[in-house]
Order: structure tokens, then C-alpha cells, then sequence
């Protein structure tokens, strides 16, 4: 089979179009690549701001009347057969 | 088990025993105490001893002699020569929070001797025996009924509480217990018999006025209920006695001012 010189002419048309469109497209891509800004790295979870204040601030400790106290128990719910009041 | 209950002494009585008892010849026992040892009643052996300055009485020179060793054991801490300043606080009756009041006198030097049953008072001032003869009529008429029936006996008298045998819960503080076993506790408050302005019943001895310590409600257990009335106004009016090993305190929870509840290490609900 051979081509007529007109009928190669324009396949060297049809070839050069793809490559020059091809060439285009890839510095496109390239170009598009390079100046896109990076994507974030994913962020640690925040502490609870409650939980920083807690941790930094001081303990209050209640100071009992006398020396050598200690703090009263829990309460329970039990039945009494008196109960000793001021009167 | 069998009750009863009735009121005397300005508050609210209440006998329990776990078998029988004469419970109505142990109410006039109580009311004899009462017509006796009264600061109110101008008939009482108390009122006539602050007038005359004398008086043969055994009973009342009984719990005077009581009183007197309290004093002493508590460093002045409990104070029963107070009843001048008492009067001039306004307290010169039955509590009543209308009542005026007048100018306070200094610290009493009011000297107290026993000899027998005679009881003599030298100086100024004179004598009120209000809480500790709650708990003295307290004990004594609960071995009177733990004598006649010879099983447990519980005996409440305003809050002053003795026990004779048997195992009983009783209510102190804000809502806690204490397991009462032969023995007293009692309790003593500043926010009770308190008049407008902040004065109430709870003189401090070294300045004549209104205690104004650290701690506003006390109950102690001691051996005995007599013990314990003196121990929880002592102790309000001097809080460090509550780490005095000298001072016979079984047991105690006190209430500070910023109205948190406290008690000494060894404090125990179980039997």
C-alpha cells in the first residue's frame, strides 16, 4: 500500500497536532503540579481547655479547725433510734 | 421495746428500755432535777444558793462538785460560774430569741466550795449548772431504770443521750451515726439559743462574750453523758482540747464555721 503525497502530508499533520497538544496538556499538568500548595497534615486533637486549667491550678485543700481531724464520713442512710441535737 | 416520752427542762424527753420500767416515778425524778437545778425558777435550790450564797443540798452540791472538776479538767474552758454574764447576754429565762440584752460583765471570780453537802459561793458572779444538769439527770436516771429492769436503757434527754447496755444507732452531725454502747454524747451548738445580732448561749469565759471560735457545732462521746455536755461546750469554746490527750473524749465530730463536718481520727460507726 503506498500513500500519495497528499495523503502523507496530512498525516503528518494529524501527528504533529497530537504531539503538540500532548506536549501542552503534560506542561500544563506539570505546571498545575508544582504550584499547588501542600495538603495539610492531619491535626492532633485538642486537649480540653478544662482539663489545662485543672492541671495547672492549685488544689484547695480544706484545712480542718484543729490540727489531727479528719474529714467526717459519707453519709448512709440507716435507721436511728435517737439522735443527739443541741437544744 | 418499750418508750416513753414527755417534756422537761425546756426540750424533749424520751426513756427506752428493752424490758419494763416505772417510767412515770423516773419522769418525776427528771422534774425534781429540774425544779432544782433551774437558773429560772427563783424556788429552785440554784437560784436560792446564787441568792443566799449557801445551801445544804446534796444532790445539787453533788453535781456542783461535778461541775466544778469539769472546770478544772477543761482548764476553764467549762465554765458554770458564768450565770451573771448569762443573765446580761439576756439569757435570764426560759430561751426565748426576743429577748434584750444588757451590758456583759467581765470574767467571773466567783469562788465555788463544797464541803458535805454544803455549798458556799464567795465573790461575785453566780453559778449555772444549764447543760451539764441535763446530763447529770440524764445519767442518773439511766442507771436508775437500767437498775429496775436489768436489760438495755436508752435515756434522750433535748439531745443529751445515755446508754446502758445494748447496741443503739444514734443520729449526730448532718445525717451521720455513731453506735452509742455505754456510754454519753451530747452536743452542743452556737446556732441553738441564738438572738439577732449573732449572740447566743456559749459564753467564752476569757472575754465574757458570745464565743467566737473556729467551730459552731460539737458532739462528743464520752463515758457518760454528764462527761460529753461538758466536753461539747468545752470544746467550742477551746477547739485544741480536741487533741488534748488529757481530756476524756471518746469519740467527736465537730461542725466548722464554713460549715464543713470534721471528726477525730478515731471516729467509728461500727459497733
Amino acid at each position: 500500500m503506498t500513500m500519495t503525497k497528499r495523503q502523507t502530508r496530512g498525516h503528518l499533520a494529524n501527528v504533529s497536532v497530537v504531539v503538540t497538544c500532548a506536549f501542552a496538556f503534560g506542561c500544563a499538568y506539570w505546571l498545575a503540579a508544582s504550584t499547588q500548595p501542600p495538603i495539610p497534615a492531619p491535626r492532633a486533637p485538642k486537649t480540653p481547655a478544662t482539663m489545662t486549667v485543672a492541671a495547672n491550678a492549685p488544689r484547695l485543700v480544706a484545712k480542718p479547725p484543729v490540727a489531727g481531724l479528719v474529714r467526717a464520713p459519707a453519709k448512709r442512710r440507716i435507721v436511728v433510734v435517737r439522735r443527739s441535737r443541741a437544744s | 421495746m418499750n418508750t416513753h416520752a414527755f417534756d422537761a427542762m425546756g426540750t424533749q424527753w424520751c426513756f427506752m428500755s428493752e424490758r419494763a420500767a416505772d417510767f412515770d416515778a423516773a419522769e418525776q425524778f427528771v422534774r425534781r432535777c429540774e425544779a432544782s437545778f433551774s437558773r429560772f425558777s427563783p424556788y429552785s435550790a440554784l437560784s436560792e444558793l446564787n441568792r443566799r450564797r449557801a445551801i445544804q443540798d446534796a444532790q445539787l452540791t453533788e453535781l456542783v462538785e461535778v461541775a466544778m472538776a469539769l472546770h478544772a479538767l477543761t482548764n476553764g474552758a467549762f465554765d458554770p460560774t458564768l450565770g451573771d454574764e448569762l443573765s446580761a447576754l439576756g439569757y435570764d429565762r426560759t430561751f426565748a430569741p426576743e429577748l434584750n440584752r444588757g451590758q456583759v460583765s467581765r470574767r467571773s471570780n466567783l469562788l465555788v466550795k463544797t464541803a458535805g453537802d454544803i455549798t458556799e459561793l464567795e465573790g461575785e458572779g453566780s453559778l449555772d449548772l444549764g447543760g451539764i444538769a441535763k446530763g447529770w439527770t440524764v445519767d442518773a436516771v439511766a442507771m436508775r431504770l437500767r437498775q429496775e429492769s436489768g436489760g438495755g436503757v436508752l435515756v434522750d434527754g433535748g439531745g443529751d443521750i445515755r446508754a446502758i447496755d445494748g447496741v443503739w444507732n444514734i443520729g449526730v452531725g448532718d445525717g451521720r451515726e455513731v453506735i452509742l454502747k455505754n456510754a454519753g454524747v451530747a452536743t452542743s451548738s452556737t446556732l441553738r439559743r441564738r438572738w439577732e445580732g449573732g449572740t447566743h448561749h456559749i459564753v467564752d469565759p476569757d472575754t465574757g462574750q458570745s464565743s467566737a471560735q473556729t467551730i459552731d457545732t460539737a458532739t462528743v462521746v464520752a463515758s457518760d453523758a454528764t462527761l460529753a455536755d461538758a466536753l461539747a461546750t468545752a470544746v467550742i469554746v477551746n477547739p485544741q482540747l480536741l487533741s488534748d490527750p488529757r481530756i476524756p473524749i471518746q469519740q467527736a465530730i465537730v461542725r466548722a464555721r464554713d460549715g464543713q463536718w470534721w471528726t477525730t481520727p478515731n471516729w467509728r460507726v461500727e459497733p
